[in-house]
């Protein structure tokens, strides 16, 4: 296992070395000139060569990319052209709250998911596993941003429940409570999408389940349904679920930056959005490369999951 | 005479499926005594499993239909049980192999947990006991190495020794009564004769009956006491081995036993019974064997036949044994054995 995880992490990191060069490629070869952005609209042609030396834009692409990575590997994030600030400090101010909303979101959405796509597998074809997919059907085809709206017009214009956005109410540091209360709107919104697809999936591979022998084998032995379902039925039911968590990681960075944009949410959702209107190469640089490292690292989480799951996977074994 | 532990009296299931309703099972009447083996043989299809496992309480609700009869086990119906006396049955006092080792096991639970399991549901004991128990059980059944192996998942065994966990599984509660449906059908031939002989042993060992279903009747001739055969969801003969296997009466008992392969027919190829089982969509009127039977007389395809007794312990349903059928020659292999047969007997009475 050890030997299979650290060539894992080399061919990961050879993945993310090509992911830099040609997310690099890609922002550079984006039309709009960050330069024009930063002086006065007439400013002179000399102002605007001033500006792209300033910036380190006046080089080649390859010597830029080059400089790029060795700052990188020693560390360097670079420096953010609108704000001035080292990308570093900038990302370690909203990684928390992204992170906080992510994995909430991916909790409560495991939480509704699991047991419910469980109960409908069980109770197959019964009304209320109709009702369970059928809400689960809607969930998959409400897009998120629109499923924001609807709930920010619902539960925050109308019924003044919850905030219409932000981490904290305006003028307050924010209390765990306050927190809280400002969470469950987007992470209800990111969810929904995510648990009901994960419904689908908890339900057919459950009801696969039942036709397996050694259910039969279970109830044989005289155990209790709830045994029989629990014990032998869900955990087995489970390992191929585990594949689709894996995929659901790279689903919710991108499903977070419309929800944090449509929320207000103080995270990295809102400094891509933020960031790609101004242009501002080296902070996409690193938001880009931190979601390759969380995706390639969800992936790497998946393989770990999965042999302590299941005992036939386990890899080099005594 | 010995008692009877289970009596299954009139018993009918059908299925209901999208093409209408399938009678699997029309009315089957077996007993079971304590610590004999009955052989149930038949063809696939023809209703073994699904009567026993209507016995286990296995078969689903949602499209089975239990349409009528009894399952006594010392005296108590079981078709009249709730779910949780019947959980207290299953396991407990009867118990089950399957036909499959390499799927009947949880893959993900150890060994140890899986023979445990069915010790703690039935028995007022600690989980550490039932470990212990589970561990001798594994013994019992002739792994080597238990504490280690009550730790290993069943992919690490091989599919014999899968079968032999099974049984230890089965056995774990000591049961009165042992469903063994196909238990060796899936293993080679060798590991098939160390899986048979194990189970004659426990079974000893243990005092249960047991119920084994087979279609294999080479098997069936080293393991059971008594056979009964059944075809299109009915019991058409049944007797002790030697009755079943030396003085058949039924024409499908002939044509089972002629397309056995012995050393005897090797010369002259082996026999097939022609033509194929009936759609039990629709069930036949009259003997359902009769389209595929040389020696069906008129009166079976009208009217199905009456159980003749043939001794105090064999009986068969066929028109040719009334008294006013014509006789018939069977085929010479049953001839051969009849022979047999009968000096068997001559010798018993000289004795």
């Amino acid at each position: 296992m050890k030997k299979y995880l650290v060539k894992r992490f080399l061919v990961g990191m050879i993945v993310l070395l090509l992911i830099t060069f040609l997310s690099f490629l890609i922002i550079n070869f984006s039309p709009g000139d960050p330069a024009t952005l930063y002086v006065s609209s007439d400013a002179t042609e000399a102002q605007l060569e001033q500006t792209r030396e300033n910036l380190g834009l006046n080089k080649p692409l390859l010597i830029r990319y080059g400089h790029w990575l060795k700052n990188f590997i020693q560390g360097d994030l670079g420096i953010s052209f609108a704000t001035r600030q080292p990308v570093s400090n900038m990302l370690l101010e909203r990684v928390g709250p992204t992170f906080l909303l992510m994995g909430t979101s991916l909790i409560v959405a495991y939480l509704i998911a699991i047991p419910l796509g469980v109960y409908s597998a069980v109770k197959q074809k019964s009304w209320v596993d109709y009702l369970i997919t059928g809400t689960s059907f809607l969930g998959v085809s409400i897009p998120n941003f629109f499923l924001g709206l609807i709930f920010i017009y619902v539960f925050a214009v109308q019924l003044e429940w919850f905030p219409t956005g932000g981490m904290h109410d305006l003028g307050s540091e924010g209390g765990f409570l306050e927190r809280v209360h400002h969470l469950i709107l987007p992470v209800l919104v990111i969810a929904t999408t995510i648990s009901a697809n994960m419904i689908r999936y908890v339900r057919s591979s459950m009801i696969e389940i039942f036709g397996e022998n050694y259910l039969r084998t279970a109830k044989a032995k005289g155990l209790k349904p709830q045994n029989i379902i629990f014990r032998h039925g869900v955990r087995n039911a489970l390992i191929p679920i585990i594949t689709i968590v894996g995929t659901d990681i790279p689903k919710l960075i991108g499903g977070a930056i419309v929800t944090e944009q449509i929320f207000q949410w103080p995270g990295l959702g809102a400094l891509t959005i933020s960031s790609i209107q101004a242009r501002d190469y080296n902070v996409l640089m690193a938001i880009t490369l931190l979601s390759a490292i969380a995706v390639l690292f969800a992936n790497m989480l998946t393989d770990v999951f999965y042999a302590a799951a299941d005992p036939r996977i386990r890899l080099n074994e005594n | 005479m010995r008692k009877k532990i289970l009596e299954v009296k009139n018993l009918e299931i059908s299925f209901q499926t999208y093409a209408g309703e399938v009678h699997a099972v029309r009315g089957v009447n077996f007993d079971l005594y304590e610590g004999e083996t009955l052989a149930i043989v038949g063809e696939s299809g023809s209703g073994k499993s699904v009567s026993t496992q209507a016995v286990m309480g296995l078969l689903g609700k949602k499209n089975t239909h239990i349409k009528g009869g009894e399952i006594l086990y010392q005296g108590q119906d079981l078709l009249k049980l709730n779910e949780d006396d019947m959980q207290k049955v299953r396991g407990k006092e009867i118990a089950t192999i399957f036909q499959d080792p390499m799927t009947s096991l949880n893959p993900t639970m150890t060994v140890g947990r899986q023979i445990a399991e069915s010790i703690i549901q039935h028995q007022v004991v600690s989980w550490g006991e039932a470990l212990e128990q589970a561990e001798e059980m594994l013994g019992m059944v002739g792994v080597k190495n238990t504490k280690s192996r009550m730790n290993h998942y069943p992919h690490q065994f091989s599919g014999g020794m899968r079968q032999r966990v099974m049984i230890a599984i089965a056995l774990a509660c000591k049961p009165k009564i042992l469903i063994a449906d196909e238990p060796t059908t899936a293993l080679d031939v060798t590991i098939q004769a160390q899986i048979l002989e194990l189970m004659n042993e426990l079974k000893t060992k243990i005092n249960t009956s047991i119920i084994f279903i087979t279609h294999d009747l080479g098997v069936v001739a080293n393991m059971a006491d008594r056979v009964a055969v059944m075809y299109a969801g009915k019991l058409v003969e049944w007797g002790t081995v030697d009755e079943l296997f030396y003085n058949p009466q039924h024409p499908y008992t002939w044509g089972l036993l002629a397309s056995m392969p012995t050393l005897e027919n090797l010369e002259h190829g082996l026999y097939t019974i022609p033509g194929s089982p009936p759609n039990l969509l629709h069930p036949p009127v009259g003997d359902a064997f009769a389209p595929r039977n040389a020696y069906a007389l008129e009166i079976d395809f009208k009217k199905e036949p009456e159980v003749f007794p043939v001794s105090k312990t064999h009986f068969a349903a066929t028109w040719l044994l009334h008294a006013e059928a014509p006789k018939v020659t069977p085929p010479a292999e049953i001839q051969r054995r009849r022979e047999m047969f009968d000096k068997k007997l001559m010798r018993r009475e000289q004795v």
